[in-house]
């Protein structure tokens, strides 16, 4: 999956999401199934209760995570395929240049 | 028309069609208002405002609810309250009652638990001797669920509910509602038991299952929810023992017990569903308890549970 960097990125608004014990739980919207989030799947997800591209939640998790950006990069664009996939997220347009 | 008064899920049930499954109302609250009737009645093919439909569900909202089952009945729920139950072939009465009141009983009860607002769990449910709260049995269709609960019943345990376990989440907790019916339990199940199966009644003319009663050791009110065992098959990779499950883990396997999913969501009720289950995640210690498929290890993890039985 490639996307680029100034790809618009938000949650689904009816998506059902819970946190338990530092886990975050998914509930898809519209099939009932759900996913358990791992660290940087609940990173991403709690980032996206704001707009952010691809590129500034790239910025966001790199600044957090000690892995390699290229690690990031593989894993997070790895979680956006299947969270649009189940339903839990849009990918949508590209942001216009500020 | 001949109406009789039965308890369950701790009310009164009013019923035109005879339910012998579920335990007579006492004689003083004989007088009291129905909270919940029964009736056998005609029911249109479609609901015209449905706003859900497919061939088996059709709702509206999750205040009425239309179930068709081919060539057996088609069934109403309405506002957590009423039944209506429309017969769609002949064939042997016997049979066909035996049928229906098994559709009544299962999908149509927790239905109405869902329309109440209840969380309906696929689940067997016993207050252990000295314990003042209930523990829920989970675990797949097979797990011996029913057989435990029917252990346990033998060794001192009062049955609340068996298959449907109906938990009302209020500020004390999660209640566990009487069903007021016996424990389904297989042929073999009565054999490794040494189970007698008189007076055990057939739940289905297509299945073996027989529904036993222990009349004394039936736990008549609610009851809070103390704690969640699930039965787990031991395994060369997972041997025998226990784990506590908690968070998104202890989430997944308790809805993965939620009764009838499909029904809830065609309801409309799978936000509500999703709350809940995630509340009774956090409030109520799930443990996870493997052991081979056999009668001895169960009859074992019976008198265990029994001899440590305290409120946890």
């Amino acid at each position: 999956m490639t996307l680029p960097p100034n790809t618009l990125l938000r949650r689904i608004e009816d998506c059902l999401s819970s946190s338990l014990d530092g886990e975050v739980v998914l509930m898809s919207p519209s099939n009932g199934s759900y996913i358990t989030l791992n660290e940087t799947g609940g990173a991403i997800w709690t980032l996206l209760a704001k707009q952010h591209t691809v590129q500034t939640l790239l910025d966001a998790l790199c600044n957090r995570f000690e892995a390699r950006p290229e690690t990031i990069r593989e894993e997070v664009l790895g979680f956006l395929n299947r969270a649009q996939e189940e339903g839990f997220i849009a990918i949508g347009a590209q942001a216009s240049a500020p | 028309m001949t109406v009789s008064s039965y308890s369950t899920l701790g009310l009164h049930l009013a019923s035109s069609i005879a339910l012998p499954e579920l335990a007579p109302l006492a004689p003083e609250k004989q007088n009291q208002d129905a909270d919940i009737r029964i009736e056998q009645g005609s029911i249109p093919e479609t609901l015209p405002e449905a706003s859900f439909r497919n061939p088996i569900h059709q709702t509206i909202g999750a205040t009425q609810h239309l179930m068709s089952f081919p060539n057996i009945a088609r069934m109403l729920i309405s506002n957590g309250t009423h039944i209506v139950i429309d017969p769609l072939t002949g064939g042997d009465e016997t049979d066909v009652l035996q049928d229906w009141r098994s559709i009544l009983l299962g999908s149509g009860l927790t239905s109405l638990c869902f329309q109440r607002g209840w969380l309906a769990m696929h689940a067997s449910a016993v207050l252990l001797p000295g314990r003042t709260t209930a523990t829920l049995l989970l675990g797949h269709a097979t797990a011996g669920k029913s057989t435990l609960a029917a252990a346990l019943t033998q060794r001192g345990a009062h049955l609340i509910s068996d298959d449907l376990s109906p938990l009302e989440q209020t500020r004390e907790g999660f209640v566990v509602k009487p069903v007021g019916r016996g424990i389904k339990l297989h042929p073999t199940s009565f054999e490794g038991l040494s189970l007698s199966q008189d007076g055990a009644l057939p739940v289905r003319k297509t299945e073996k299952t027989k529904l036993l009663y222990f009349p004394e050791r039936s736990h008549p009110t609610a009851c809070l929810l103390g704690d969640c065992l699930i039965l787990e098959e031991a395994r060369s990779t997972r041997p025998s023992g226990e784990d506590r499950y908690v968070g998104a883990t202890a989430f997944a396997h308790l809805s993965n017990n939620v009764h009838r999913r499909r029904a809830a969501s065609a309801m409309g009720l799978r936000g509500q569903i999703f709350a809940q289950t995630v509340a009774l995640a956090e409030q109520v210690p799930v443990t996870a308890l493997r052991l081979p498929k056999q009668f001895p290890a169960l009859i074992a993890i019976a008198d265990r549970l029994i001899a440590e039985a305290r409120d946890p």
